[in-house]
């Protein structure tokens, strides 16, 4: 049974599913009304609710009995009046097992993401550091270099002027380039830096500052060592990760937000697009409660024309009551603009030639129907339909 | 709307000629319509007049062949009513003691300013012409 909730006289349909089951097995298309959250300023696209018309209501509830109709407005203040504890709690379990079943379909993803987030944090790091021992370790070449200069001033070969001293907040990209001279100073530096591993005792040959360089010098082979092992550790065995990532979601997602007695608090109100809360039953009609329902003349032809295979939708668009499409709207044209008259219901001739001409220019028929008040009638001829098209002259 | 509205004199053309006449009479000078004949149906409780003749050439793209049509002459400014039509499609294989009921009829509608247009009504539910 598909509830459609009466708010303001009007047939709304808030379950996706349930409009889905009327498109599909009972072609009642209604009209989407509800503007979309995401884009809200426009008029195009609507989502839920679906307005059905008078007709559809009749045919769905008093005609195929597949729908029930639900005082809207009774249906809120009971279930803000009658929201009990339990309620409550049984709300609150629902969500927590949805939030469950989110966390458990997303978790694996997220824990991957983390990871790579950390990698790449890590390697900027270690890039970082990489670069500033070797700034630190060329600055110290630089200061044994113009000592050689002076000391060797004839010596023949291209001698560069040292590299510039990089401040310590420039962008990096200088000292990545080697200086010339360093070949002919140390190549083992030269070699070894490239496995991260600096030797420095060979270049240090100033007069500076012995102290000085001794701290350098420690500083740098710890350094070293730190990102040798940092490697190490980070191809560790897969039982360290797993236990890693076990810390990390009990972290993030602490199984212990168990729901707990305590003070209850009404959660936020149920609403009608919350249809698996099990306030939706059949509710006492009241006497406030307004159900539209169709004249006899355009329910007569709704029927016959739903009978035959027609989807239905309003028809005011093309000045009839339904516009009639042989199949589902979103894969045909339509075909008919509809009219419902009483059998002796009288209308001006004019509104022929006007419908006539109408239809005849959007390429669809002008139909007119009404059921044979006679009583001697069979009833397969009891309905008459006339279809009106322009003849093509005149 | 009320179609009475559209009445602008008190005495017309339509008044001096019976409207089945000029049907007649533009179909066969306007369109070139031949074998131009009126037909007398029973109606509900009235009489209808309306004509039948030959189109010089199909009237519809889906017609099989060019054949006898039946001409019901409305004024603009009457009413009209479902039943009627369908008394309209009764009367006529009553008096040509056909089988059935034709398919369809030309609704001819006459105004009194010598405009006369035509409407097929087809008994029943069709689908629109193609083109």
């Amino acid at each position: 049974m598909i509830p459609i909730n009466i708010v303001g006289g009007r047939g709304l349909v808030f379950d996706l599913d349930h409009v889905k089951v009327l498109r599909e097995k009972y072609h009642v298309c209604g009209t989407l009304i509800g503007i979309l959250p995401q884009i809200p300023q426009q008029n195009v696209f609507m989502g839920l609710p679906l307005e059905l018309m008078p007709e559809d209501i009749e045919l769905l509830v008093f005609d195929l009995k597949v729908a029930y109709l639900v005082d809207d407005s009774e249906a809120h203040k009971q279930a803000v009046s009658k929201f009990t504890k339990e309620d409550a709690k049984e709300v609150r379990a629902e969500r927590h097992r949805q939030e469950q079943e989110q966390f458990e379909r997303h978790k694996d993803v997220m824990w991957e993401r983390r990871v790579a987030a950390l990698e790449i944090k890590r390697r900027k790091e270690q890039e970082k550091e990489k670069k500033r021992l070797e700034k630190l370790k060329s600055e110290k070449r630089d200061g044994t270099e113009q000592d050689q200069v002076v000391a060797n001033g004839d010596q023949a070969g291209p001698v560069e002027p040292a590299p510039p001293r990089i401040p310590e907040t420039e962008t990096t990209k200088a000292s990545h380039q080697e200086p010339a001279t360093d070949s002919r100073d140390n190549l083992t530096s030269a070699n070894t830096e490239k496995q991260g591993k600096v030797t420095v005792t060979t270049t240090i040959k100033t007069e500076g500052n012995i102290e000085t360089e001794r701290e350098v010098k420690v500083e740098i082979i710890e350094k070293t060592e730190r990102i040798e092992s940092e490697e190490e550790k980070n191809s560790a065995d897969e039982e360290v990760i797993s236990l890693e990532k076990q810390r990390w979601l009990e972290k993030t997602f602490p199984e212990s937000q168990q729901i707990t007695g305590g003070t209850v608090t009404i959660p936020s109100v149920t609403t009608p697009t919350n249809s698996s809360l099990k306030t939706y039953k059949p509710l006492a009609v009241q006497e406030s409660f307004f159900v539209p329902r169709p004249s006899k003349a355009s329910y007569n032809i709704y029927k016959e024309l739903h009978k035959k295979g027609f989807f239905l939708t309003p028809g005011l668009r093309f000045g009839g009551q339904f516009v009639a499409y042989p199949g589902d709207p979103l894969r045909f044209h339509s075909h008919h603009i509809a009219i419902g008259f009483n059998w002796d219901q009288e209308f001006a001739v004019l509104d022929i030639v006007g419908g006539g001409r109408l239809g005849t220019a959007v390429k669809k028929c002008w139909v007119v129907g009404a059921e044979d008040s006679g009583c001697d009638v069979k009833e397969e001829d009891k309905y008459r339909i006339f279809s009106v098209e322009w003849a093509g002259f005149g | 709307m009320s179609s009475r509205n559209f009445q602008r004199s008190v005495t017309t053309a339509l008044d001096v000629m019976a409207i089945e006449d000029r049907v007649a009479e533009n179909l066969v000078h306007q369109h070139l319509w031949t074998n131009l004949k009126s037909l007398n149906i029973r109606a509900a409780e009235s009489n209808i007049v309306i004509c039948t003749g030959v189109p010089p050439a199909k009237l519809h793209p889906d017609d099989y062949e060019i054949s006898e049509e039946y001409v019901l002459p409305v004024r603009t400014e009457q009413n009209w009513t479902v039943h009627q039509w369908a008394c309209v499609f009764d009367g006529i294989k009553e008096a040509t003691n056909a089988e059935a009921s034709p398919r369809r009829v030309v609704m001819a509608m006459v105004t009194e300013d010598s405009t006369i247009v035509y409407y097929f009504v087809n008994n029943g539910l069709i689908r629109p012409r193609k083109n």
